[in-house]
């Protein structure tokens, strides 16, 4: 982004729609005090940690850890970080080690998968519901839609954790190839590789469901 | 792991193994098209690769939850509260 484009995001305020607002201009924004581009950072951190690890962790339970954890290193970080186009892949190895901190906590327990169409209980025995439901969609396309999610995240849930992650990664927080590799500390190659192999578990396990 | 089919002759198995990097249009322009040329008479490998575009939709278009309304009214609930302990400074001139 040029400096004008930047000025013109802090005059005329961030986009209504600020999913759409690339990392990286956001922390330029918090650099230059923007307050309100400083909470869509932090909303976006969590939202990152929430879906990791519902996704590759497949632990509802531990994400608010993770995402405490992430808006903490989020608000600690963005204002100092140097090279803001660095903050995406940086924001998804912290949430990783995140998960994975959690992970070693409970290594004691076996992985399990919540059923992520159900969600974690309340702890009165009561299941709650992890999706929010789009209401644009009539209550038909709602259930069609639910019942792809659901299989899509037991396929996922189903797959190898060094692959799924890259799944994930790649297919569902849309990171290119070099992010990927940034956060996993492994080779463009090697992402290739796993991604493909990935792709081919995942197919298997939905033709399967 | 991908295992060719009994249908599947010799060429698959290398065929296969590059139908990810065909799908993100990651080939030389010659490598497409011989790709291209063994899908067109090669049923089986066109069924995996239709099925391989079908999971990667998938992933785009169901794969990314939404929070559910009380998690983001937590994760609000914490940016307010750290805003309004902490607000944001400006980073130092460099």
């Amino acid at each position: 982004m040029t400096k004008s484009r930047t000025a013109n995001l802090q005059e005329e305020g961030l986009p209504a729609d600020r999913s759409a607002v690339p990392y990286a201009d956001l922390v330029r924004s918090v650099q230059a005090g923007d307050q309100r581009a400083m909470e869509a950072l932090l909303m976006r951190a969590q939202e990152v940690a929430y879906r990791f690890s519902l996704l590759v962790c497949g632990r509802a339970d531990d994400a608010d850890d993770a995402m405490q954890e992430a808006l903490l290193k989020t608000y600690r970080f963005a204002a100092r970080i140097r090279e803001p186009e660095a903050f995406k892949a940086w924001l998804y190895r912290t949430v990783r080690n995140a998960c994975l901190i959690n992970r070693r906590k409970r290594a004691h327990e076996p992985d399990h998968f919540v059923a992520l169409d159900e969600g974690p209980g309340d702890g009165d025995g009561h299941e709650r519901q992890v999706d929010a439901v789009d209401p644009a969609l009539g209550p038909e396309g709602q259930a069609i839609n639910a019942s792809l999610r659901t299989r899509l995240r037991r396929s996922l849930a189903a797959v190898p954790r060094p692959y799924r992650v890259v799944v994930v990664l790649r297919e569902i927080e849309g990171l290119s190839t070099r992010e990927v590799a940034d956060v996993l500390g492994i080779s463009e190659a090697n992402v290739k590789t796993r991604l493909h192999r990935a792709r081919l578990l995942l197919r298997e396990q939905l033709e399967a469901s | 792991m991908m295992r060719p089919s009994p249908n599947h002759d010799h060429r698959c198995v290398d065929f296969l193994e590059r139908l990810s990097r065909y799908l993100d249009d990651e080939l030389a322009a010659a490598d497409r098209r011989t790709i291209e040329r063994h899908l067109r008479d090669c049923p089986c490998c066109e069924d995996v690769l239709q099925s391989l575009r079908h999971t990667v939709e998938i992933c785009h278009e169901e794969g990314r939850p939404d929070l559910p309304p009380d998690v983001r009214k937590r994760a609000r609930a914490r940016v307010s509260e750290l805003l309004r302990q902490a607000p944001p400074r400006r980073a130092k001139a460099r």
